[in-house]
């Protein structure tokens, strides 16, 4: 069975079009500081990892996470546990047990395959420690993803070697949720009624998803692709104008498709264009007042930086 | 194991491949940091397991594929919003606001003709066309026969063409009615 060519490659078959749309797929970098915020944030949830050089900054918010496990009671208990991760149910019962319990938790479950999808519907509410976390003593750490490193961490309890020692659970009175043979049963069982089912999916994920969320989720989904195509082939018209010069002739294409497409799919996109178009027609007054608004909804749009400099 | 890397060695090497195969599979800009999130707790928890029988990246891949799957069966009703906080999402400092929206335009095109094919086929397709992996590798991080992944290859093929073809139609329509409009 030989391998077809790739579509990309030359001799391929692939219409020019086909190569066109297909190349934007390829660059598809995550932004700079992605990689250090998932790493902190899995940090958070994670027990000491022992990769050696770095030990101290990767024990601090997990050490952090099993104090508040511990210290905490009750209804507080479970939130906090939340916050570390998987294990669910169990991961509760060792909230009450002890810091090291916790631990056990996490690590039994974590050969369990059939974990795998309970584990998916956590997570979310997992990213959201900072708000989940309701008691403040203990674990300023998963507080502070960014600036995880702090000292003492190592005092915490908790290597991973110990997670498998099954003790702890039978102090519990429990079936050894640390036994990876039990783990896929009472985990999935417990998670999705204590806390996922109620919907961390539906939270908005701070103000990205809040400022879009009125705009377009209401348009038939049929017409999304016309919609798009409308939008896209109107901000072309817009930017092609804008850079040979002809800033109103920008500005009314952009509020025509505003009238068309009101919010829409690329509403960021367009709203940065009039930006720029009424600061080089002169209106600088209303550039920067809507430069202004714009930031101030989309702080983290792609087109901040370019924004500021209106808003100034 | 896999070759003796610690989790965070996989991490520092990996973390790109496992960004760039979740937004591949779909996976919102506005989710992609909660669902790597999730795939490297589950490597975490399944380094130990892996005996390097096959790649790392193709094992990886097995679990970005997973959790894109759950996602996207937990996640289809916010569907559409999501597209919309999608639009928040990187920070480059030296896009201009044209050529950064020219961009995300094009790629928006993209991610509706791949949304609408079904998650397995999307795969394969994004894996030999973009991520240019060798059909076993793809037959090994999916799981599935070599024949079942280049059969998956044709049907996608013909999917995007046909869409593709579906949107220039009505692109042009669209301009045909216009034209005559303004006659």
């Amino acid at each position: 069975m030989s391998a077809p060519k790739r579509w990309l490659e030359e001799g391929s078959g692939a219409t020019s079009g086909e190569r066109d749309l297909l190349r934007r797929g390829l660059t598809q970098e995550p932004p700079p500081e992605a990689k250090d915020a998932v790493w902190s944030a899995l940090l958070a949830q994670l027990p000491p990892i022992p990769s050696g050089g770095s030990g101290g900054e990767s024990a601090a918010p997990s050490a952090g996470g099993a104090q508040a496990a511990a210290g905490a009671k009750a209804a507080a208990g479970a939130k906090a546990v939340s916050t570390a991760g998987v294990g669910g149910g169990s991961a509760t019962l060792a909230g009450a047990a002890g810091g090291g319990l916790l631990k056990s938790a996490l690590l039994g479950a974590g050969s369990a395959v059939a974990l795998i999808a309970s584990y998916t519907v956590v997570a979310p509410l997992v990213s959201t420690e900072p708000r989940a976390i309701p008691t403040s003593s203990a674990h300023s750490a998963p507080d502070n993803p960014g600036g995880a490193a702090t000292s003492g961490a190592r005092s915490a309890p908790g290597i991973p070697g110990e997670a498998t020692t099954p003790v702890a659970p039978e102090l519990a009175g429990l079936p050894a949720t640390a036994d990876s043979s039990r783990a896929p049963i009472a985990a999935p069982s417990a998670e999705p009624r204590d806390r996922a089912a109620p919907g961390p999916f539906h939270e908005p994920k701070g103000a990205l998803a809040s400022s879009a969320s009125t705009r377009g989720s209401t348009a038939p989904a049929m017409d999304r692709e016309t919609r798009l195509l409308e939008e896209s082939r109107r901000l072309t018209e817009a930017r092609d104008a804008l850079r040979r010069g002809d800033s109103a002739g920008a500005l009314s294409t952009l509020s025509e498709l505003q009238r068309a497409v009101p919010g829409g799919i690329l509403g960021q996109e367009r709203e940065a264009l009039a930006i720029e178009a009424l600061a080089k027609s002169g209106r600088s007054s209303e550039a920067q007042a809507r430069a202004r608004a714009f930031l101030q909804a989309n702080p983290e749009s792609p087109h901040a930086t370019r924004v500021e400099v209106f808003a100034r | 194991m896999t070759g003796g890397s610690t989790f965070k060695e996989v991490y520092g090497e990996q973390f790109r491949f496992v960004w760039r195969s979740l937004r591949r599979l779909g996976v919102r800009e506005s989710d992609v940091a909660d669902a790597a999130q999730d795939v490297f707790l589950v490597v975490h928890r399944r380094l130990d397991e892996f005996e390097g029988r096959s790649k790392v990246s193709t094992w990886l891949y097995g679990i970005c594929y997973r959790v894109a799957r759950d996602r996207r069966r937990l996640a289809h009703v916010r569907h559409h919003v999501d597209d919309e906080a999608a639009v928040a999402e990187r920070a480059d400092e030296h896009a201009d606001v044209a050529a950064e929206a020219e961009r995300r335009q094009g790629f928006a095109l993209l991610e509706t003709i791949l949304d609408e094919m079904p998650l397995e086929q999307r795969a394969v397709f994004t894996l030999f066309e973009l991520e240019t992996m060798g059909g076993d590798e793809i037959a090994a991080a999916l799981e599935i026969p070599l024949g079942t992944v280049y059969s998956r290859l044709r049907v996608a093929r013909d999917h995007f063409r046909k869409a593709l073809t579906r949107l220039q139609a009505r692109e042009r329509f669209r301009e045909e009615a216009r034209a005559g409009g303004e006659r």
